[in-house]
């Protein structure tokens, strides 16, 4: 037997917007069961650090308890839209 | 000590206080001091006489307990021999290690097979006690690269006997069987390790069963290769407290369903044959039928006989099979692999060698399991 160590898996799903703006609609999902889904609108630029910091402070939970998962790859903090488009 | 009390010979401290005072030259007992008085002559000779007899790792390891004064003298005959010892240790310690390393290398590519268990060299055991020490448990080890995966001293605390592996090693471990397979592509089977995931995203949705939300996940461009190539997908799936592994097995037309606790699931390999069907539709626009394939639900496989391995049973079987071999090792084998594994994530740079290493322990039990399958690295 095993166990997971994660509590919520956060999947974030990203309709990439049509016109070339300077920012971008992410809609987050969560993935315990509840299925709430937190949409934000962020420069390209910006770190995904304030995104997951804005989404764990909205569902107040720990951020260090949850992994963001954009179609099957974990991002990080430190990254932004741009790179892992 | 008291008036008539006999000397015992016991080398401490107090000895020691005496001894100094002896050869530093000062007769007079002072006042106040209890240790520092020598009695008769007799017993001043005796004391003379044991001291030298003394090897001279106590007088100094005794030396570095007394007060700096007392030493002074007995510093200048003694600190160029410490200097001298400690120099040569380091030089024992220095050539262990290169020693050490030459004889890796050569084992590395031509006796692998000679050796059955490799133990741990004493440069990784430590790496690997490093690893476990508490005060790495908040320090982020290595980072894998492509999966972004950080592994803390925290998340390698589940290799340590009788620990429930975590997502975060298993998905590490896939990654590395996946980069193990690109190095040599010729050896190994054209695998896809699916991450821990995957499945549970599949089957997020509200009817139990959703393509959308995983179709992205298998681009030639996020990939790097075309999902349909490959001969065989491993699937982990996670229920709750227990690990097991789905195969979508291109090659021999079957989806296979491993659990180290014999247990089966039809939903999963539906839900497998149904994601492929509209993953081949998907991606090349063809129809394919899979209700011919078989559904094998193995029995024979190596079962785990406690409550806590089939972590690591479950990728075991991925790195077996990704091998196109027949699983051979058992429960006995278990312990081997988590320090094994442990090892692998200490050093980034020499993942590989270990990887390697892990590679040996196979090897040879597939020999001592009768079975002559040829197996490289």
């Amino acid at each position: 037997m095993a166990a997971v160590t994660n509590v919520v898996k956060v999947e974030e799903d990203k309709p990439v917007e049509e016109e070339p703006a300077s920012r971008i609609n992410i809609k987050v999902t969560s993935n315990d069961g509840h299925g709430a889904v937190v949409c934000f609108r962020i420069k390209r630029k910006a770190r995904m650090g304030r995104l997951m910091g804005a989404y764990c402070d909205a569902l107040k939970i720990d951020i260090t308890s949850i992994k963001f998962i954009l179609d099957g790859t974990q991002i990080k903090q430190e990254h932004t839209a741009d790179e892992i488009k | 000590m008291k008036k008539n009390s006999k000397i015992t010979i016991r080398w401490t401290t107090s000895m020691m206080k005496k001894w100094i005072f002896i050869h530093s030259g000062r007769r007079k007992r002072r006042r106040g001091t209890r240790n520092g008085g020598i009695r008769s002559k007799g017993e001043r000779r005796k004391l003379v006489t044991e001291s030298r007899l003394l090897p001279k790792e106590i007088i100094m390891d005794t030396l570095s307990c007394l007060p700096v004064k007392s030493i002074l003298k007995l510093r200048k005959i003694y600190a160029p021999a410490k200097k001298q010892k400690l120099e040569v240790d380091h030089l024992t310690s220095e050539v262990q290690e290169r020693f050490n390393t030459h004889k890796e290398a050569p084992k590395g590519t031509r006796g692998r097979s000679s050796e059955p268990f490799v133990p741990l060299t004493e440069v990784e055991e430590s790496q690997v006690s490093l690893a476990f020490a508490k005060f790495n448990r908040q320090k982020i080890l290595v980072t894998h690269q492509k999966s972004n995966i950080e592994i803390t001293g925290q998340i390698l605390q589940c290799l340590k006997p009788g620990g429930w592996l975590n997502d975060e090693v298993i998905n590490v471990y896939f990654g590395l069987l996946k980069e193990r397979e690109e190095r040599k592509p010729k050896k190994f089977l054209k695998c896809h390790f699916f991450n821990t995931f995957f499945y549970t995203k599949l089957i997020s949705a509200r009817d139990g069963y959703d393509f959308k939300s995983v179709r992205r996940w298998t681009t030639e461009r996020k990939i790097g290769y075309r999902l349909l190539e490959c001969d065989k997908i491993f699937v982990p799936i996670h229920k709750q407290m227990h690990w097991c592994l789905a195969v979508i097995n291109k090659k021999d037309q079957k989806f296979q369903y491993l659990d180290s606790l014999q247990g089966m699931d039809h939903q999963v390999l539906k839900d497998l044959a149904r994601y492929y069907m509209e993953e081949v539709k998907d991606k090349s626009g063809e129809d394919i039928n899979t209700n011919s394939w078989t559904l094998e639900y193995a029995y024979d496989i190596p079962h785990q006989e406690n409550r806590s391995d089939c972590g690591m049973f479950m990728i075991k079987y991925a790195d077996f099979y990704s091998r196109g071999l027949g699983l051979c090792f058992s429960q006995k084998h278990m312990p081997y692999f988590p320090v094994q594994l442990g090892s692998i994530y200490v050093d980034e740079v020499d993942k590989y060698v270990i990887l390697a290493r892990l590679n040996v322990l196979m090897t040879y039990l597939i020999r001592i399991m009768g079975r002559t399958v040829a197996c490289s690295w």
